[in-house]
C-alpha cells in the first residue's frame, strides 16, 4: 500500500513514517503543501495522511485539489484542532476520515487500512484466493490453515496481487504500490521478492509470471 | 370562621399578591410611569387652571351690582340716590337680586360640572397621547435592550446601529456598540490564543504518543530503537517545558501591575548580551551594543526577559554574517531599548501582527511565536510603548519606550558598597 504523509512537524512525520513502514506500507513524506501536491500528481497513492495546518499550500487546499485530481485516493485528515466544527469542516472539504492529535498509533493504522479498502474497488477486509487467506489488518497469511511468515514487502506484493483478483499486475505497478519513492526504478527487487514469495508459499505454485507483462494469481 | 393560622396564611398570601402587583407587571415600565406622571401633571395643572378660571368667572359675574347705574342709564333724569321701585331695600330690588343670585349660582354650578367633565376627557386624551409619546421616545431603548439580549459570547457581531438625531439615546447606543466592538475583539483574541495554545500543546503530545506507540508496536525493537525513542521523547518534553514557561511568563506579565523597583535597562541588556554572546557567535551574527544608562521602574525579572527575548529573536531570525544592534538610552522622560537585526525582508503588515501570541513569520525554527507577545505584554504592564518596524533592508527594528525613573546614580553607591 502506498501512503503519502503530508506533515510539517519533522519529528512527528519521522515517527509516523517509521511506524507505517513497520506495518509494511510504502510511505512518502511531504513537509509542505506544495510538495504534497507535486507528489500526489506523480504517484497514485492509496491513502493521503494530511496535516491540516501545512505551510505553503494549506491542508484544506491540498485536500480539495487531491480530491478533484485523484478521486480514488483516500484522504485522512490529521489535525490538532479536535472540535466538532473542525471535524465537520474537514469532512466537508472532501476528506474521508478525520483524526485529531494526539492519536493512538494503532488507530491511525486501522483507519488507513479501512480507507485503502474503501479507496479501491470494494473488497472484503480479508482476502481469499484458493487456499490462501490474507488479513491486511492483522498482517497474517495462511495457506491451508497454516501460517506463512512473510517479510513486509513480500506481504505487500502478495496483497496487491490478491487484491487484483486474478488480473495481471505489472512489475512497475508493484514497484509503485509497495515501494516508496526512494527505490531505484531499474531495480530487480520485484523479481527477487516474487521468487522468495513463491518459495515461502510452497506447492502448488500459485504465482504466475506473464512474460513481458507482469504477475498474477493462478 | 377562620382560625388564627388560617388567618395568618391568608394574610401572608394577600401580602405576597400585593407585593407581586407592586413590583411586577406594567407598573415597572418607564413607559407606564412616564404616562402616569404626564397624566397626573396634566390633571393637576388643568385642575389649577380651571379653578383659577372658575374663581375669576365667579368674581366677575357675582360682584356687587349697581342697579341704580343701570336704571339711570335706562331712565334718564332719575335722581340719585335712587327712588321708586329700585330704591335700595325696595322689594323689587330684593327680588331682582335674589333672581340674579340664583342665576349666577346655577351658571357656576353648571360651569363646575362642565369643567370637571372637560378636565376628565382631556386627561384621558392626554394620557393616551402620553402613552404614545413615551412609547415613541423609548423605542430606541427597546432596540438597545433587544440587541443586548441577543448578544452572547458566541454572537458579538451584533450592533444596534441606531439611526436618528444625535441625542442622548443615540449616544448610549453608540457607546454600547463601541463596547461590543471592544468585547468582540477581546473575545476573538482570547479564542485565537486558546486555539493556538491547545494546538501547540497537542503537537508535542502527538509526537510523544506516536514515538512510544511505534517503538512498542515493534516486537523486534532493540535497545538502540528504544534509546532513540527515549531521546525523541525527552527532546519533545524540553520543547513542552519551554512552551509552558513562555505561556506562564505571558500570563505573569499580563497580571503584573506593580511599579516595582528601579532597574537600569543598560545593565539588564549587558547581562543578556553576555548570556547570549555564545549563541550569536555560533550563528555568525555580529553584536553591536551601544548601552547608555536608561533607568526605568518595574519588575526587573520581566524587563530582563523582555530584552532577552528581543536579543534572542534578533539572533534566531538573522542571517550568517548579519548584525544585531542593541541600544539603550534616556531621552524625553523615556528609557528606550532599541534592538535591530539584519535578516530577510518582512512584510510590514505581517510585522505589525507579530505581537499577537503564536504569530510567526514562516514555520521554520523551533520558536512558538510567544517572544514578541511577551515583550508587548511586559511593555503594556509597565505603561510603555512598543514599536515594531520592518525596514526594507530586512530584519526587524523593535523600539521599546518605558517611562524613565529618576536617575539613582548617587543612591547606587552605598548599595554597591554594601554589596562588596
Amino acid at each position: 500500500m502506498r501512503v503519502l504523509l503530508a506533515e510539517d512537524e519533522r519529528r512527528l512525520a519521522d515517527a509516523i513514517a517509521r511506524g507505517l513502514r513497520q506495518q509494511g506500507m510504502a510511505v512518502d513524506v511531504a513537509p509542505d503543501g506544495s510538495e504534497a501536491l507535486t507528489k500526489s500528481r506523480v504517484v497514485r497513492y492509496d491513502v493521503l495522511v494530511l496535516d491540516r495546518d501545512l505551510p505553503g499550500v494549506h491542508g484544506d487546499v491540498v485536500c480539495k485539489t487531491v480530491r478533484g485530481e485523484r478521486p480514488e485516493t483516500g484522504i485522512l485528515m490529521l489535525t490538532a484542532a479536535g472540535a466538532l466544527e473542525d471535524l465537520v469542516d474537514g469532512l466537508s472539504l472532501g476528506a474521508d476520515d478525520y483524526l485529531p492529535k494526539p492519536f493512538r498509533f494503532a488507530e491511525l493504522v486501522a483507519r488507513i487500512h479501512a480507507l485503502a479498502r474503501r479507496a479501491g474497488p470494494s473488497r472484503p477486509p480479508v482476502l481469499h484466493h484458493g487456499d490462501i487467506e490474507l488479513d491486511p489488518a492483522r498482517r497474517a497469511v495462511t495457506r491451508q490453515g497454516r501460517a506463512v511468515e512473510l517479510a513486509r514487502k513480500e506481504f505487500a506484493v502478495l496483497e496487491a496481487l490478491m487484491a487484483a483478483a486474478g488480473a495481471t499486475v505489472s512489475a512497475e505497478e508493484l514497484l509503485e504500490r509497495v515501494w516508496d519513492e526512494h527505490i531505484d526504478p531499474f531495480t530487480n527487487v520485484v523479481r527477487m521478492t516474487i521468487m522468495t514469495l513463491r518459495r515461502k508459499l510452497g506447492e502448488p505454485a500459485i504465482l504466475e509470471t506473464v512474460i513481458g507483462v507482469g504477475y498474477r494469481m493462478a | 370562621m377562620l382560625r388564627p393560622p388560617a388567618i395568618r396564611r391568608t394574610a401572608a398570601r394577600s401580602w405576597q399578591l400585593l407585593r407581586r402587583v407592586g413590583t411586577a407587571g406594567p407598573t415597572r415600565t418607564i413607559r407606564f410611569r412616564l404616562t402616569a406622571t404626564y397624566g397626573i401633571v396634566f390633571l393637576v395643572t388643568g385642575a389649577v387652571l380651571l379653578t383659577i378660571g372658575y374663581a375669576l368667572v365667579r368674581h366677575n359675574i357675582s360682584g356687587p351690582q349697581d342697579f341704580g347705574k343701570t336704571y339711570r342709564h335706562l331712565v334718564p333724569g332719575t335722581p340719585a340716590p335712587l327712588q321708586g321701585p329700585f330704591a335700595p331695600n325696595s322689594t323689587l330690588r330684593r327680588l331682582f337680586r335674589a333672581e340674579h343670585a340664583q342665576f349666577v349660582s346655577n351658571a357656576l354650578h353648571r360651569l363646575v360640572l362642565e369643567y370637571v367633565l372637560a378636565l376628565g376627557a382631556m386627561t384621558l386624551v392626554s394620557v393616551g397621547a402620553g402613552w404614545w409619546l413615551a412609547g415613541r421616545a423609548l423605542r430606541p431603548l427597546r432596540d438597545i435592550t433587544a440587541t443586548a439580549r441577543r448578544v452572547s459570547g458566541h454572537n458579538l457581531g451584533e450592533r444596534i446601529d441606531l439611526e436618528g438625531p444625535a441625542d442622548e439615546l443615540k449616544e448610549l447606543a453608540d457607546t454600547f456598540d463601541g463596547m461590543l466592538a471592544r468585547l468582540d475583539s477581546a473575545f476573538a483574541s482570547q479564542r485565537h490564543f486558546v486555539a493556538n495554545a491547545s494546538h501547540e500543546l497537542r503537537t508535542p503530545l502527538a509526537i510523544m504518543r506516536t514515538e512510544v506507540d511505534v517503538a512498542l508496536a515493534d516486537p523486534s525493537a532493540g535497545t538502540e530503537d528504544l534509546r532513540g525513542m527515549g531521546e525523541a521523547v525527552r527532546e519533545t518534553i524540553d520543547r513542552c517545558e519551554r512552551l509552558i514557561e513562555g505561556l506562564l511568563t505571558l500570563a505573569r506579565s499580563e497580571a503584573s501591575a506593580s511599579r516595582g523597583e528601579p532597574a537600569d535597562l543598560a545593565e539588564l541588556a549587558g547581562d543578556c548580551l553576555t548570556d547570549l554572546r555564545a549563541r550569536a557567535e555560533e550563528a555568525d551574527v555580529e553584536v553591536r551594543p551601544r548601552l547608555e544608562p536608561a533607568q526605568a521602574r518595574g519588575d526587573a525579572r520581566l524587563l530582563e526577559r523582555l530584552i532577552a527575548n528581543l536579543i534572542d529573536n534578533g539572533i534566531r531570525y538573522n542571517r550568517p554574517g548579519g548584525f544585531l544592534s542593541v541600544a539603550t538610552e534616556t531621552g524625553g522622560g523615556r528609557a528606550v531599548v532599541r534592538v535591530r537585526n539584519s535578516g530577510e525582508a518582512i512584510d510590514p503588515a505581517a510585522a505589525a501582527t507579530l505581537t499577537e501570541p503564536f504569530r510567526r513569520i514562516g514555520r521554520g525554527g523551533d520558536g512558538f511565536g510567544l517572544g514578541l507577545s511577551i515583550v508587548s505584554s511586559v511593555v503594556a504592564a509597565h505603561g510603555g510603548r512598543l514599536r515594531v518596524q520592518a525596514p526594507q533592508s530586512g530584519g526587524l527594528d523593535v523600539i521599546v519606550e518605558l517611562p524613565a525613573a529618576p536617575s539613582v546614580g548617587n543612591v547606587s553607591v552605598p548599595s554597591a558598597l554594601t554589596a562588596s
